[in-house]
This record gives C-alpha cells, sequence and structure tokens, in this order.
C-alpha cells in the first residue's frame, strides 16, 4: 500500500507539473505582438562594450570575418557576433527563431525576396526615419526589393547577376564558334539547346546545365523571356499566373533538357558548379560568384557570354541578393543600425573588405570598387566586366514581389522537380496553380 | 509468545523504512528521466494538440487566433494531404513486414553455427553504425539515373530505371534505403532473442520428432515473441518518422509520391512557418501511430502471461 501510495504521489506531482508547464509554453507562444521601441534619427555610439548577433546565410563565417574585423576596428564599443547557417536551412531557421521571438537575434540576412512576406510576419522593422536617402546611394532594383508599401524594412547590401560560361575545348571539338561576350550578340535558348546536344555528341558528357538547376531565381528567367510573367498577378500578386502559355513554353523546352538527357537527373544545386568545374559541360549559365572556383581549375578553357533568351521574346536575366533586417526584439538597435549602415553605406559599404568577392555590391560607390576585382582581370573572363554592367541596368528582374513568396517558392520548386523528372507540363502548371491558391487563401482574407 | 508479536511488529517497521528508502532511491534515480519525458514527449505533445487549433498568419509574431477544427476541416478537405496520408500508409504497410521478414531470415541464418558467422552478422550490421544522413547522401549518388547502380544495370543487359526521379519507383527506392540501414539493426535484437531460447525446448522438440519447420513456428516464434514485439513497435515507429532520406534526396517528390506525414509536418512548420498545419499533421501522425502500436500489442502481446 505504502508503495502504491508513492507512486500515485508521483502520477499526481508529474500530471500537475506538466499541466502547468504546458501552460506556460501556452501563454509564451501566445503573447500579444511586440511594441516596437521607437528608432533614433541620429545613431549615438555606446559608450559601453555591446555585443550584437548577426545571423547570416550569404556568407562564410571566413569570409566575412575581415568586414565584421574592420568594423570593429572602426567602432571598439561593438562586437559582433556571425551565427553562419547554411543556405538551404536558413529560412526556416529563421523561422524557428523569429516567430518566437527569439531576442538572441538582432540583425540577419533577408533573402530580398522574402522581405514582404517577412514583413507582413512582423520579423523586420521600418528603418525609412534612420536612412531617409537610399536612392543617391544603393541600385534602384535592390531599393526596390528591400521596400514594402513605401516603407524602408532592410538595408540592401547585396545584388546580383548572371551570365553563361562555356567550355571551349568542348565547343571547338564539335567545331562550334565560341560565343560573343556582347550583349548584342546574345544566343537564343533555342540555339543553346541545338548546340549543346552537338556538344555532347562530340564527347561533353552534358550539355547544358543551370548553376541553380530547379530555382526559380534562375529558371523565372525562361518564363519571363517567353513572355509567361513572374508567376503572380492581381492585388498583391496573389493570383497564381502560371498557368498560361509562357510558363509551358519555357518549361517544356527545360524539361525536354532532360528528356533529351542534355541536362542530368537526379543531380541538385550543389553539385552543378562542380559538373562544369571538371570539364564536364558545354553551357553553363550561372552566377558570375563561380568565377575564383573555375580560374581555379587549370586545365578549364573557358569562356563568358550573355545570359540567353528565347527567340523573338525578351531578354531576362536573374537579379536580386540579400538586405540586412534589424528585429523587432533586437535590444541593441542603436549598435545594430550602426553595422547596418556600415555593410551597406559607409565608404562604398562591406565590399572593399572583400578579397575574393565576385557579386555586386548594392552600394553604388562600392560598385565601382567590385568592377576592379582580381577575378574579372582573368583572360577567360574577358569581357565579363561591360556585361554584367549592361545586364544589371537593362534585363535585370527581380523575383515576385508578394506576401505569400515563401509559399510560392516552395511550390515552385516542387514544380521545377517534377517536370526535370519528366511529369507533364500542363498538369503540372495546373497542380501548382491549385496548389498556389490553397496556400495564399491565407493572406487574401 | 508476546516476543513474537514484537519482533513482528519490528520486521514490520524495519520494512516500511526500508521501503520508503527504496522509494526514495528509486524517485531520485528516475526524476531525470520523468524530467527529460515531461519536457521532451509530454509538453510538446500538449503543445502541438494546442497548436492545431488555432490559426494565423504564417511565421507573424502576433497572437494566432482560436478556431476550433478548422485546422483539421481543412485538412481533410485537400487533396495533398489524402496523399501524404496514403502514401505514408503505402510506405509502412510495405517496409515494416519486409524489414522484419528479412532481419527474422538473417537471425535465424547467422544462429545456425554457418562458417564466419561473426564475420557476416558484423557485415551486415555495418550500415547501422553509418550516421542515416551519410548513407542516405551515398544512396542518393548510387541511385542516379547515370550512376553507378544503373551502371552495374546495364553491365548485365538489364535497362536503366529512373529511381528516385520516377513517381512509381520513388517508393521502393527509399524502401531499399532504409532497410539496407535497418535490417541488420533489428536482426541484433532478433539474434539476442534467439540465443535466449533455452537449447532444451529445441531438442524436445527434435525429440518428438519435429521438423525444422515445425520447430520455428511451434518454439522459435512462440519464444521469440518478446523481442519480436519490440522489434516491431520499435520499427513501425521509425519508420513513420522517417525524415532524413526524404529531405536530402526527393524533398517529398515526384509528384508529392514521398512527401510523408513526418516530412509534411516539417515542411509545413519549418520552411512554410505554419506550425499550426504541421501541429494537426502531427496529431493525426500520433493517432495513427498508437492505434498500430496498439493493434501490434494485442497481436503479439496476447498469451504473454500464459
Amino acid at each position: 500500500m505504502q508503495v502504491h501510495k508513492g507512486v500515485r504521489r508521483w502520477l499526481i506531482a508529474a500530471a500537475v507539473t506538466s499541466i502547468a508547464a504546458a501552460s506556460l509554453v501556452g501563454c509564451s507562444s501566445s503573447g500579444s505582438g511586440t511594441s516596437a521601441t521607437a528608432l533614433p534619427t541620429k545613431l549615438t555610439e555606446p559608450t559601453k562594450p555591446v555585443t550584437i548577433t548577426y545571423a547570416g546565410a550569404a556568407y562564410s563565417a571566413a569570409d566575412i570575418k575581415p568586414v565584421i574585423a574592420a568594423f570593429e576596428k572602426a567602432h571598439p564599443n561593438i562586437t559582433v557576433k556571425y551565427e553562419a547557417d547554411p543556405f538551404n536551412d536558413f529560412n526556416s531557421i529563421l523561422g524557428a527563431q523569429l516567430s518566437t521571438k527569439d531576442k538572441a537575434i538582432d540583425v540577419f540576412d533577408v533573402d530580398m525576396p522574402r522581405t514582404a512576406a517577412y514583413q507582413a510576419r512582423g520579423w523586420l522593422t521600418d528603418i525609412s526615419s534612420v536612412f531617409p536617402d537610399l536612392k543617391s546611394k544603393v541600385d534602384a532594383a535592390s531599393l526596390a526589393a528591400a521596400t514594402v508599401n513605401g516603407k524602408l524594412v532592410g538595408m540592401p547590401y547585396q545584388s546580383s547577376t548572371n551570365l553563361m560560361y562555356y567550355n571551349k575545348k568542348l565547343l571547338s571539338a564539335a567545331g562550334i564558334a565560341d560565343p560573343s561576350s556582347s550583349p548584342s550578340g546574345r544566343m537564343t535558348w533555342e540555339q543553346v539547346g541545338t548546340d549543346a546536344k552537338k556538344a555532347q555528341a562530340a564527347g561533353a558528357k552534358y550539355g547544358l546545365v543551370f548553376d541553380q538547376i530547379d530555382r526559380y531565381y534562375q529558371l523565372e528567367t525562361l518564363s519571363s523571356s517567353a513572355g509567361g510573367g513572374p508567376g503572380g498577378t492581381g492585388t498583391g500578386n496573389l493570383t497564381p499566373a502560371v498557368d498560361n502559355a509562357g510558363w509551358t513554353k519555357a518549361l517544356t523546352w527545360y524539361g525536354d533538357l532532360f528528356k533529351d538527357g542534355v541536362a542530368p537527373r537526379g543531380v541538385t544545386t550543389q553539385e552543378t558548379p562542380n559538373l562544369f568545374a571538371n570539364g564536364q559541360v558545354a553551357f553553363f549559365p550561372g552566377g558570375p560568384w563561380w568565377a575564383p572556383m573555375f580560374e581555379g581549375s587549370k586545365d578549364l578553357d573557358f569562356g563568358v557570354a550573355p545570359y540567353p533568351a528565347f527567340a523573338g521574346g525578351t531578354a531576362a536575366t536573374p537579379t536580386g541578393g540579400w538586405s540586412l533586417g534589424l528585429s523587432p526584439t533586437s535590444t541593441h538597435k542603436d549598435a545594430a543600425l550602426i553595422f547596418m549602415k556600415f555593410i551597406g553605406l559607409d565608404n562604398g559599404g562591406y565590399s572593399q573588405y572583400l578579397t575574393a568577392l565576385s557579386v555586386p555590391p548594392s552600394n553604388l560607390a562600392g560598385g565601382t570598387k567590385f568592377y576592379d576585382n582580381a577575378a574579372f582581370k582573368d583572360p577567360r573572363m574577358a569581357g565579363v566586366v561591360s556585361l554584367m554592367k549592361s545586364e544589371l541596368k537593362n534585363t535585370a528582374i527581380l523575383r515576385l514581389k508578394t506576401v505569400g513568396y515563401v509559399e510560392f517558392e516552395n511550390i515552385i520548386t516542387k514544380t521545377y522537380d517534377d517536370i526535370i523528372n519528366g511529369a507533364d507540363v500542363k498538369s503540372s502548371l495546373a497542380s501548382a496553380t491549385t496548389q498556389l491558391k490553397s496556400a495564399w487563401a491565407t493572406y487574401k482574407k | 509468545m508476546t516476543a513474537l508479536p514484537q519482533s513482528r511488529q519490528l520486521t514490520k517497521r524495519a520494512g516500511r523504512s526500508r521501503s520508503k528508502r527504496n522509494l526514495l532511491a528509486a524517485a531520485i534515480f528516475l526524476v531525470p528521466t520523468v524530467v527529460l519525458i515531461l519536457v521532451l514527449r509530454v509538453v510538446p505533445t500538449f503543445v502541438a494538440a494546442s497548436q492545431s487549433l488555432h490559426r494565423g498568419i504564417p511565421g507573424s509574431i502576433d497572437a494566432p487566433a482560436f478556431v476550433g477544427a478548422q485546422v483539421y476541416a481543412g485538412l481533410f478537405q485537400s487533396p495533398g494531404f489524402w496523399q501524404t496520408l496514403g502514401q505514408t500508409l503505402l510506405f509502412n504497410v510495405i517496409v515494416n513486414p519486409l524489414q522484419i521478414f528479412i532481419s527474422l531470415l538473417l537471425a535465424v541464418l547467422l544462429t545456425r553455427g554457418l562458417p564466419a558467422s561473426g564475420v557476416w552478422r558484423t557485415l551486415i550490421f555495418l550500415p547501422a553504425a553509418v550516421p542515416l544522413a551519410g548513407s542516405t547522401i551515398v544512396w542518393g549518388l548510387a541511385l542516379r539515373p547515370d550512376g553507378p547502380v544503373n551502371g552495374v544495370l546495364q553491365a548485365l543487359g538489364l535497362p536503366a530505371q529512373p529511381f528516385l526521379t520516377s513517381p512509381n519507383q520513388v517508393i521502393g527506392s527509399l524502401i531499399l534505403i532504409v532497410s539496407w540501414i535497418g535490417v541488420g539493426y533489428w536482426m541484433i535484437f532478433l539474434i539476442a532473442g534467439l540465443n535466449d531460447i533455452p537449447t532444451v525446448y529445441l531438442e524436445a522438440a527434435r525429440m518428438d520428432g519435429a521438423g525444422a519447420l515445425r520447430t520455428f513456428f511451434s518454439i522459435t516464434i512462440p519464444m521469440l515473441r518478446r523481442p519480436l514485439l519490440f522489434v516491431l513497435v520499435a520499427d513501425t515507429v521509425s519508420n513513420f518518422v522517417l525524415f532524413a532520406p526524404v529531405q536530402i534526396l526527393t524533398n517529398g517528390g515526384p509528384q508529392g509520391q514521398s512527401n510523408f506525414l513526418m516530412f509534411d509536418v516539417y515542411n509545413q512548420s519549418y520552411n512554410l512557418s505554419n506550425p499550426y498545419a504541421g501541429s494537426a499533421e502531427l496529431v493525426i501522425l500520433l493517432v495513427i501511430m498508437i492505434a498500430i502500436v496498439t493493434v501490434q500489442f494485442r497481436l503479439l502481446g496476447r498469451g504473454e502471461d500464459n
């Protein structure tokens, strides 16, 4: 009896504790929205040592180190703790931390197309009053990407563009002339597809492999060039627009590359640059950030050409990059804003401290220094500087701007994967439309 | 005569204080486990159940609204959810019996005094010692349409297979990958169970003239009931919550065919920051698992007291 009583007492204690704990968790997760503290209009240097936490995915801890060192030298009272997260998991990590009002993060990288979604979630702070005049300092596309409903909610710092690498040895083996590096000599996707098959017949393992093989960042340009638009329309871009002629044309062409074996199935975005670096791919549309890696392969003879477009379609190149967001729960907003200013604006921004930068910064003054980068002096990259400048100015398209972007990217990536693996294009796009309608219904209420 | 009741009382008192001490010792040893179970199991279950009755803007830091069973209603109206549920059940109906059958077969073979059985046992168990993510990546490379497995098939004059890239073969490919790991692991438990069967029963059966099959079904299987029940339940649970191979290799595709419940819970909760739908799916997964494990206990646990 004694033992039984004891056990019962324990069970009761356990039940009470669990209920108490559950209700505690319940309380903490259902608190009301944060009251944003007023932002300073003039930034004041902290007088005591302060540590801010920066969660980032754009650069590895090693790459960003010189930037943080330069910042800490200029602002001795502020220490920056950098938390590098893997790009693939970054959005879910941020989601887990910010949606529970984690006070551990002060500043974080914002993938530009997610800006509107993050703003709607309450993860970002309106910093318009602190930085009223960015127009003259950063490029227009970056500024537009960091602005939601007229409010500046992030400090844009990095933009991007794409070009097409080609393997000279594989092309000459197939008797194909090197493409021009001038925007006026832009190839058509149709021609690239045909040449890719020829190169493959002459010995290339793969004819044409996209850098970001199943990501909207790069594949949006195909449907856009074919006249299909970014994928959403109407109020807030919350009406799906992927089941149309442009998208069908673009993705039929793309799916056929895999059906014909010109591009490999079962390969992830992480693996594609290695395929080109190993000399297995004839054409590789991709980011200029791979230049240092490709230049490192001594036996790789390659050149760069403009990012192609569909015959009769408009030229479209990917753009957009990263902003810095200020967490509304940050307890060191002053120091965090000083850091954001340093990265985005001071003396042309962060890019001057990076050794191997090959992505254009948003800062206009920083851009001038960027084009002087050693990576672009390699003879194999001939013509790349004027090409990048021209593409950023004339053909760059931003990704779909909508509060429902996170769901959009998730569904569209799966649709790309299905088409790559041989699913019917029409029915895949119809299914994506149904899924988008259901996912976006939340935002329309 | 009075001495006896007194001494009885003393023994009783001593026994009482001893049982008190035992209880205290047991409590001290149990506290860490009980606390961990509460924090890691009981509380999250309550939180999930409560969250599944709420809805809000995905990822929003604002408080979600109580919507009753609306999230569940939304799930049951979604064809995507039914596909997820169907595929999860299909995968488990095939993978669990298959793994246990092969594990049992290997366990019986390796307790038959085969030459170098220790080496075989180690080789079969080895995949379980490799981290799941690592072996998943290696299998992903091996099963690529232009990978080494297809190379071997073609060398044998067989046609290349799409494996993970085909909606018709993705479940089979995942079963292959998880079984390669699981079979050796579960086999070890069954070998231990087989070695625990007293040889007198087997000898008695042989003397009674029972053949190998009769001995296996009438002696081995009933004597193996306890380890078999454990393996069955643990294997079922581990396959229902299978996550890494789906996340690393298929992302739920092609065409949603490997979008199992556990993966969708993660996708909803973390990729889409929608913990409400994620929690509702988690509760449904929990109910299914409890139902299946209960049936397993009923079937194999029966006769435990005899």
